[in-house]
């Protein structure tokens, strides 16, 4: 239970203040999600509504159907399932694997853990493209392509989550750990019950942008795939493109629906991140 | 099925036995009548008995990969199903994959060795060079087939050193798409065939509507990256030699003035859209759907997305001349090689040969996506039973040829970059052809 | 000596002390194994063989052939990478500084806890879900330089000649930079939450109490406190920054026009592998090298100077 804190009343200058911060605010969440809610509006308009010259914000008339018929011409349901199970078992993947080794290389000491991480760290710097084939010809000679563990075996760990993690296991003080040795607790313990609880606001985050990271990835499951039933749902709203004409309001309906579980997580994870005050027994913290 | 399609099924089945009817012209009057695959596939065996090796032949695997819009993906399935009652052992996995990614699959599938054993492509000197493709002289030698039913210059793009690695399926013949109902409206002439790129100028001014930030109506689009057409029409050649290329020789006055021409019309006459918002033909063709633009360049490929539009009454006419010089279109389209790698070059025969043959290519013709190449659907009273494919028959013959080497999309992508500062008005064409013919000329040496 | 050398340098650029305690070794290798497996098969195994390929030419089918340092000389003579690492460079430059300094301001007013903040922050998130594709789209819209949400309102508002975005040389590069900022934003204001969530609000009330102004307990209490996740959001943002690609490629239909000035280094990595018909992968791997040791050595730059402003617990 959070401890209950004396809550001073507002001034009226501070009261002013937090108008003027809450007006810019919502100025900045308009201008920044304004295309985004074209994005939306657009899934329910005609091509030639969107190809006019001047946007049409409020769509006359409002075609629901492209929706229905999204899910008429692809197998949709099919994409969403595929996108479910990769961008879960990597979610799911990143944060045990990540977790760990932050683990290790905040909480342990081990003969060449600094110039580890900065290897690690180093390949964070190579981009993808350039791996691609050379993975590829990896998951090929492992006979995964074209199968659900060559999307996820690649993305299972990842630096990235690992340095986050890392970063915020340093932050955490070293008090309740010498504490919980002391009571021979071991590593194990020490991890679970101590480290991993403190860390739900990093851990929310790497939920999110592990489950964001692999719903929206699309190289690697171009070359991968080979199969329509396998396909993820970035590869499958693409069909509406053509090589000469795009059917522009199936895209935008394809890449509303795609939104749907990704802000599911989103919002599920983030009131960890913001709500992450938990109680440490060490003063508010 | 209702009844009344199965009893039309076999009275089409009667008048084919009666009259001798080929299978082909079958198999196209009973999909007409929307019979089923598995209904066609069981009449054509009540009448000429079951295919015969079908029983003893081994079951095999093949996939076959294309791309396309959603259109042409439902008639390649379709296909692929009656390919499938022809030859019930052999099973096709097909692999879509959108245009633009399509040959970074490719790229990544040939370091492996693993692409389709039958593909839909283009840039084929690029992929026979690499030998991730077979000649298909042998295949055709040994099963009987001539390819005496195209032209040398419509497999002049499926040539490399000597041999042949595919045969096209379509033509990319372009054509000025225009709203009558502007035209109309502003009480201008329609576009004549034959008719000049003055012509096209003095029309387009007529058709702007508004002028800076307030255009409401543009007269004109069409897609920068062909120049090489413009150049083609004002007499200019791009190489010296279209295969074996050692210089380029575009770089003249009269290409200089071709392309400012065209640039001229965004930047000075203001009837086009900015360039960055005539990125593609997709653009372009949802513009033009709008209704707010007057004439558009396109290709057949527009057609499914224009004739559902209510209220858009459009039309096409062949691509304008500049004075002096005839007229003069594009060619060059897509078609099926097939893989050096196949582990079943028996079966992937096969199905090269039905994608590649008649029946197939009118299927797709039918599907309205695509110019075909094949004189006979092109010149078929079936294909031109639609009075804009007469436009598109036509300018087909004025088809010019594209060059065709290993490295050609490279330094074409080189050539591209340099002369879009044309485009938006930062540079003379004159000087960008100067820049670009100095790149072009180093890649060709670079034997790039 | 050398190896006490480097051993002396990584501990301190990794910014921990270390005093080896016996045992660790074990635990640790038992914690790190989970992702070092797939670390290793699909990052170093990669890495390696990139490293290989930079120094070979090859075009997919054939085996690669070696050319020693020829792909690194030619990229230093190539007049286009110059001009994507120009391109790369100004890029990162616009977006990293702009994207960490809004989203911190962002995540500050979004801590506050104002009412709607969960509509709010989701807003400010709802760019970097978005699809790629569906935003090139839509910014294809807001760079129109007649009609474009941008343009119209300055034309509105009387300015004479508005920026031609994507139709200029000049204005080409900042459009990428907006829409950089724009689909970065809500990703730091993440990782800044999750940061801030760490500063004790007493020790905040405290320091009012004994008088420190907003600035003050922002500068001496805040700003320190958060150190950690900024140095993160800082490093992550510049080496994303430099490896800048789908954007550009996406939103100019991979022309990446006017005359590449939107062309960035891994764009240019990208073409060589993907879309040329030689496919010279071994020039990629020398650009994507390249690019490696640039950004390893800001990076390490960023790590040495860390120690100065950044606090950890």
């Amino acid at each position: 239970m959070p401890v209950l804190r004396e809550r001073r009343p507002l001034t009226a200058r501070q009261r002013a203040w937090r108008i003027a911060i809450w007006l810019l605010l919502v100025a900045g969440a308009l201008l920044v999600s304004l295309p985004f809610i074209y994005m939306v509006v657009s899934s329910v308009e005609t091509n030639e509504q969107i190809g006019a010259l001047t946007p049409q914000f409020i769509p006359n008339p409002i075609q629901w159907d492209n929706y229905a018929t999204v899910w008429q011409q692809l197998p949709v349901g099919r994409f969403f399932v595929n996108s479910l199970i990769v961008a879960g078992a990597i979610t799911v993947g990143q944060v045990i694997t990540a977790s760990m080794a932050a683990y290790a290389f905040s909480r342990l000491r081990f003969p060449g853990r600094s110039l580890l991480f900065a290897g690690y760290l180093a390949t964070l710097i190579i981009p993808f493209q350039v791996t691609l084939i050379p993975n590829y010809i990896l998951i090929h000679y492992l006979g995964w392509n074209n199968t659900y563990q060559g999307l996820i075996a690649p993305f299972i760990s990842s630096v990235f989550s690992t340095f986050l993690l890392r970063q915020f296991f340093l932050g955490i003080p070293n008090d309740l750990e010498e504490a919980a040795l002391l009571d021979g607790a071991g590593h194990w313990i020490i991890y679970s019950r101590v480290i991993m609880p403190l860390a739900r606001p990093a851990l929310a985050a790497v939920v999110i942008f592990a489950f964001l990271g692999s719903w929206n990835n699309f190289l690697w499951p171009l070359v991968v795939i080979d199969s329509e039933s396998l396909k993820t749902l970035p590869l499958g709203i693409v069909e509406f493109e053509g090589e000469y004409t795009i059917q522009w309001n199936l895209l935008m309906a394809g890449a509303s629906l795609s939104l749907l579980p990704v802000l599911a997580v989103y919002l599920a994870a983030q009131r960890w991140i913001v709500e992450g005050i938990t109680l440490t027994g060490q003063g508010g913290r | 099925m209702t009844k009344i399609e199965d009893r039309k099924l076999e009275e089409l089945a009667i008048e084919a036995t009666r009259i001798g009817m080929s299978r082909v012209t079958f198999m196209k009057r009973a999909l007409a009548l929307g019979a089923s695959v598995p209904a066609i596939a069981a009449a054509l065996d009540a009448i000429e008995g079951p295919v015969a090796h079908a029983a003893s032949a081994p079951q095999v695997s093949i996939n076959f990969s294309s791309w396309g819009s959603l259109g042409e993906q439902i008639t390649v399935n379709k296909l692929l199903e009656i390919f499938q009652t022809r030859y019930p052992n052999i099973s096709v996995q097909p692999r879509y994959t959108d245009f633009g990614d399509y040959f970074t699959k490719l790229n990544a599938d040939v370091a492996t060795k693993s692409i389709a054993d039958v593909l839909f492509l283009t840039y084929v000197p690029t992929y026979a060079a690499k030998g991730a493709i077979q000649d298909i002289r042998p295949a055709l030698k040994s099963a009987g087939r001539s390819l005496q039913g195209y032209t040398p210059g419509q497999l002049f793009l499926f040539e490399y050193n000597g041999g042949v690695f595919g045969v096209p399926r379509d033509t990319d013949t372009k054509v000025i798409f225009y709203n009558r109902k502007l035209f109309k409206k502003a009480g201008v002439a329609y576009p004549k065939d034959g008719w000049s790129y003055d012509d096209l100028r003095t029309t387009a001014k007529a058709l702007t509507k508004g002028s800076g930030a307030r255009i409401s109506q543009y007269g004109y689009a069409y897609e920068t990256d062909f120049w090489r057409l413009w150049l083609w029409q004002n007499g200019v050649e791009l190489f010296d030699n279209n295969a074996k290329p050692t210089k380029a020789t575009f770089n003249t006055p009269a290409a200089a003035q071709a392309l400012q021409f065209i640039a001229d019309l965004t930047n000075v006459d203001q009837v086009t859209p900015p360039p960055s918002q005539m990125a593609s033909s997709a653009t372009i063709g949802s513009l033009f759907a709008s209704g707010q633009l007057a004439m558009a360049f396109g290709n057949h490929a527009l057609v499914p997305t224009f004739t559902p539009v209510k209220g858009l009454d459009w039309f096409v006419v062949g691509m304008p001349h500049f004075t002096g010089h005839p007229t003069v279109n594009a060619s060059g389209g897509a078609g099926y090689a097939i893989s050096k790698w196949t582990k079943q070059p028996d079966a992937a025969y096969k199905l090269w040969n039905f994608f590649t043959g008649v029946f197939a290519i009118e299927t797709f013709s039918a599907g309205n996506d695509v110019t075909p190449i094949t004189p006979q659907v092109l010149n078929s009273s079936a294909w031109l039973s639609k009075p804009y494919n007469k436009v598109f028959a036509q300018q087909t013959q004025y088809g010019h040829l594209l060059p065709s080497f290993a490295s050609f999309f490279n330094i074409l992508n080189t050539i591209s970059s340099d002369l879009d500062k044309v485009w938006i008005g930062e540079q003379k064409a004159a000087d960008a052809l100067a820049i670009a013919e100095k790149d072009a000329n180093k890649a060709l040496k670079a034997g790039a | 000596m050398i190896g006490s050398l480097l051993r002396r340098l990584t501990r301190r650029l990794a910014g921990t002390d270390s005093s080896y305690r016996r045992g660790d070794g074990r635990v640790a290798l038992l914690f790190l194994l989970p992702d070092l497996i797939p670390f290793l098969a699909f990052t170093v195994l990669g890495v390696f063989a990139t490293f290989g390929l930079s120094f070979s030419r090859w075009d997919l089918v054939t085996t690669p052939s070696w050319v020693g340092l020829d792909n690194y000389s030619n990229l230093f003579s190539d007049d286009l990478f110059r001009k994507v690492v120009r391109n790369t460079f100004v890029y990162t430059l616009g977006v990293v500084p702009l994207s960490t300094a809004l989203a911190l301001l962002a995540a500050l007013g979004l801590n506050l806890k104002l009412p709607g903040s969960l509509v709010l922050r989701t807003a400010y998130f709802a760019p970097y879900i978005t699809t790629l594709a569906a935003a090139a789209l839509v910014f294809q819209w807001v760079y129109d330089p007649r009609a474009g949400l941008i343009d119209s309102v300055l034309y509105a508002i009387g300015v004479p000649n508005p920026p031609e975005w994507l139709n200029s040389t000049f204005w080409a590069l900042p459009a990428l930079i907006i829409f950089g900022i724009w689909r970065q934003i809500g990703f730091n204001i993440v990782l800044f939450l999750a940061g801030l969530q760490g500063v004790d609000r007493n020790m905040l009330e405290a320091a009012s109490v004994d008088g420190a102004g907003r600035w003050a307990r922002f500068r001496y209490i805040t700003l320190p406190l958060i150190s950690p996740t900024t140095f993160f959001v800082v490093i992550i943002s510049t080496i994303g920054s430099f490896q800048v690609f789908d954007q550009a490629y996406v939103m100019t239909n991979g022309r990446f026009y006017p005359d590449n000035a939107t062309n960035t280094v891994v764009g240019y990595l990208f073409q060589k592998a993907f879309v040329s018909s030689t496919a010279e992968l071994g020039l990629s791997s020398a650009v994507a090298w390249l690019l490696f040791l640039f950004v390893f050595a800001i990076t390490m730059i960023q790590f040495a100077v860390q120690r100065r402003w950044v606090h950890y617990g």
